[in-house]
């Protein structure tokens, strides 16, 4: 079953990072218009989570159509893998920064902006299991790299979505719902492929995938939502 | 009770062209007087950020019966739903300009 949907689940990925991207140029798009810097922080974690999406599902697709050869060699495949798990945890840091500067003010950036250390200590996993090679044999399912990505993951997530609950518990708005939502459909989708990962299971992992395709629709359609809404004339 | 008085944040020049071009909108050919009261400018206030939308050609200005009237421009149109689009977006991150 996860060899038939291997190619449709590429496309889905592909469709989320697509939505990434949307969702990142909008953002762009308004801080032309409204200086912030939260609106900042959205739109470069979502480039970089579109991008490290796009460039999995490329890497996938051609997986499986095994163009130039590509399955035998799989280093292609770790290191797209790995590319896409650093970009992710870069703009989930980046996406979590922006909101809780939107939930507790200016002050909350400007404490962790001088703490390097918290980024840098992301790629500290990496440089721990060089050389590559000892990692290649058992590529990222079980893999201790994927499965810190995964837990930093879930952790941003956890607080993006705290930070979204608090907000809609406050300003009670349907357009903070719907971000909540997708961000919360991403934080389950996150919890699916750690869990996938502890069990080496690709259908757990190919589930998760859904779902995240799922937390990027309900984006979408906040997006195409804020924009009916802004041409109608209300909020 | 702590937190119940939310300390008055000042309106950004966007919010003000905002409110200026959404009552000009709403009225048409709009008095100052009435964008005044409004927009809740002072005359001074609203006299310059009258000009500067003339300025920019956001707003058009016109006398009849020896009192000056603003309408909208198609150009402040587009801004008014941009603003809109991004008031929506912001809403959405719990965010307002």
């Amino acid at each position: 079953l996860a060899n038939l949907l291997f190619l449709p689940n590429a496309y889905l990925v592909l469709a989320s990072g697509i939505v990434a991207l949307l969702v990142s140029y909008y953002a762009f798009r308004y801080t032309r218009l409204i200086e912030s810097g939260v609106l900042k922080f959205i739109s470069f974690g979502f480039m970089l989570l579109g991008i490290g999406l796009i460039s999995q599902s490329s890497v996938l697709i051609l997986t499986s159509f095994n163009v130039a050869g590509i399955v035998e060699r799989q280093i292609i495949f770790f290191e797209a893998t790995l590319f896409y798990l650093v970009l992710q945890t870069i703009a989930y840091f980046a996406i979590a920064l922006g909101y809780g500067r939107g939930a507790y003010g200016r002050q909350f950036a400007k404490d962790l902006k001088g703490d390097k250390a918290v980024v840098s200590s992301l790629f500290l996993p990496i440089l721990l299991f060089s050389p590559f090679e000892q990692l290649r044999p058992r590529f990222f399912l079980s893999n201790p790299v994927f499965l810190f990505h995964e837990l930093v993951s879930i952790i941003l997530l956890g607080f993006i979505a705290f930070q979204g609950a608090l907000i809609y518990s406050s300003s009670k708005n349907r357009l903070s719902l719907t971000v909540l939502l997708g961000f919360v459909l991403i934080l389950i989708a996150h919890i699916g492929q750690f869990a996938s990962s502890l069990l080496v299971s690709q259908n757990i992992f190919l589930v998760g995938n859904v779902i995240q395709f799922i937390g990027f629709l309900v984006l979408l359609v906040f997006l195409v939502w804020s924009g009916r809404i802004g041409t109608a004339g209300k909020v | 009770v702590e937190g119940l008085v939310q300390p008055e944040k000042s309106r950004s020049r966007l919010k003000i062209y905002f409110d200026i071009l959404s009552t000009i909108e709403v009225e048409g050919n709009a008095k100052p007087t009435r964008i005044l009261y409004k927009a809740n400018l002072s005359y001074d206030r609203l006299t310059k950020y009258l000009e500067e939308l003339v300025g920019k050609g956001l707003v058009q200005e016109f006398s009849a019966t020896e009192t000056r009237y603003y309408t909208i421009s198609d150009k402040g149109k587009e801004l008014l739903t941009e603003i809109r689009k991004a008031e929506a977006f912001l809403a959405g991150f719990g965010l307002s300009f």
